[in-house]
């Protein structure tokens, strides 16, 4: 009777019910993907020209990803965010409850892609109350925003065919994805299948994190790219211009992407009008 | 986890089986509803403690079993009643399948998931066979991240608290059985 009195009394006086256990997944926040999408539906506008804002792997280091929004806050003319997974280190309620909060300090939708630390411990139940699906798709100014959950090692093999009705249904598509091709958790046969999902015509980018450093390839005419780690504020943009499409790295003075060695001609990767 | 029952097993041999005291708390990560027993000896405490939370409040039903251990750094003396700050570490062991590893991920490739370390601090106050504690507690983990986010994160967002009771067996009770 004194414990449930004591715990009335220090609840009552504004003090958070104590954490009964660390695998605990009751999130205080609930549905933010549903809740950004709506958010990003009443930003379209008429204007096809995009910028979005690539934030990886923030496990860990809130401290980083809160500094990196609050840059981001300050500039109007990025359109959404997303992280490319991540979120935590051990999927645990307090660590995502760390990244709710910074995602309700910004000025702009937030989407997530969910990392395959996040599906440590009771992580996939927390996620998919906190955020939503771990297989989703959203389009904005005409193009298909395509959030595929491509861990392995935490949910078995990726939802390929899933995958390839959303690339075959819609005409431009950016797959977001937490793993990069060849991360080396996928085997080789789906690593294969997703290479050949990757080659289809309607694939305008591939964007994913986990590695923990920037890469960019241009894998036939489709840009691979691959954001740093928040860390020390980095951050990748991608840029829709008329009809132009760039990649920038960022940290967090942004300069446009480099591949090949001199190749200037690959800078600029035109979208199908 | 073999190591821990051997070691309890060996505490239990050398103190006859029969603990000193038994224990219950709320919080600090060990559960909502606990109960267990444990070995007094001069400022060293320790307590083996199962922890449930309900699913209501857990999201989903949780069980697991935490081994405490501490030490009282000061006593002070009033009338019949001692106030004692203490430091400890728990080691926290998850009962459940969700907090295991995949069998897809190869081996050393996380940090173990089902088993936490978690320091803490705390004060009792003890009279006579009733003995109330409160205490503090962090993660190894979120300590670590503490110090990766200094600037960011703040202590309340590291840590969380508890609270409990330990009764103390007096001695010629259960010696006599």
């Amino acid at each position: 009777m004194k414990f449930i009195l004591l715990l009335v009394l220090l609840t009552s006086c504004g003090i958070d019910e104590p954490e009964y256990s660390p695998w605990q997944s009751s999130p205080s926040s609930r549905g933010l993907t549903a809740q950004h999408l709506g958010w990003l539906r009443g930003i379209e506008g008429s204007t096809k020209d995009l910028k979005l804002a690539i934030v990886g792997d923030p496990q860990a280091v809130p401290g980083s990803l809160k500094t990196t929004i609050t840059i981001l806050n300050h500039d109007p003319t990025i359109d959404f965010i997303v992280i490319t997974g991540d979120i935590t280190d051990r999927g645990l309620l307090k660590e995502f409850e760390w990244i709710s909060e910074i995602i309700d300090t910004s000025n702009k939708p937030i989407l997530t892609v969910v990392g395959n630390h996040d599906g440590l411990n009771n992580g996939e139940d927390i996620y998919t109350k906190m955020f939503g699906p771990l297989n989703y798709s959203f389009t904005f100014r005409d193009i298909t925003f395509v959030m595929w959950n491509n861990n392995y090692y935490e949910w078995g093999v990726p939802d390929f065919s899933w995958l390839r009705r959303q690339v075959a249904s819609n005409e431009k598509v950016v797959v977001v994805s937490h793993q990069p091709p060849n991360s080396g958790t996928l085997k080789k046969g789906h690593e294969e299948q997703w290479k050949s999902i990757r080659q289809e015509p309607n694939m305008m980018a591939s964007i994913h994190g986990h590695v923990h450093h920037y890469n960019f390839e241009v894998e036939g005419s489709l840009p691979v790219y691959t954001v740093d780690r928040v860390t020390n504020i980095h951050y990748g943009l991608m840029t829709i211009e008329d009809h132009v499409m760039r990649f920038f790295n960022c940290t967090p003075l942004c300069s446009e992407v480099q591949y090949g060695s001199n190749d200037n001609s690959n800078l600029f990767i035109r979208t199908s009008q | 986890m073999d190591l821990m029952i051997t070691a309890i097993c060996l505490f239990g041999l050398v103190s006859n089986w029969i603990p000193t005291h038994i224990t219950t708390q709320v919080g600090g990560y060990v559960g909502l509803l606990t109960a267990g027993a444990g070995y007094e000896y001069k400022n060293y405490t320790t307590d083996l403690l199962v922890g449930y939370v309900p699913a209501f409040i857990g999201g989903e039903a949780l069980y697991s079993v935490t081994w405490k251990n501490q030490v009282d750094v000061y006593e002070w003396m009033y009338s019949d009643i001692s106030i004692a700050p203490y430091f400890g570490i728990s080691t926290i062991i998850s009962l459940d399948d969700d907090s295991h590893l995949p069998a897809e991920v190869p081996a050393g490739y996380y940090p173990n998931t089902n088993v936490m370390w978690a320091p803490y601090l705390g004060v009792t106050r003890t009279s006579g066979s009733h003995s109330l504690f409160f205490e503090f507690t962090s993660l190894d983990f979120y300590l670590e991240a503490k110090v990766r986010n200094e600037d960011y994160l703040t202590w309340q967002d590291v840590t969380t608290y508890g609270f409990g009771y330990r009764y103390f067996i007096p001695s010629g009770e259960l010696s006599n059985e």
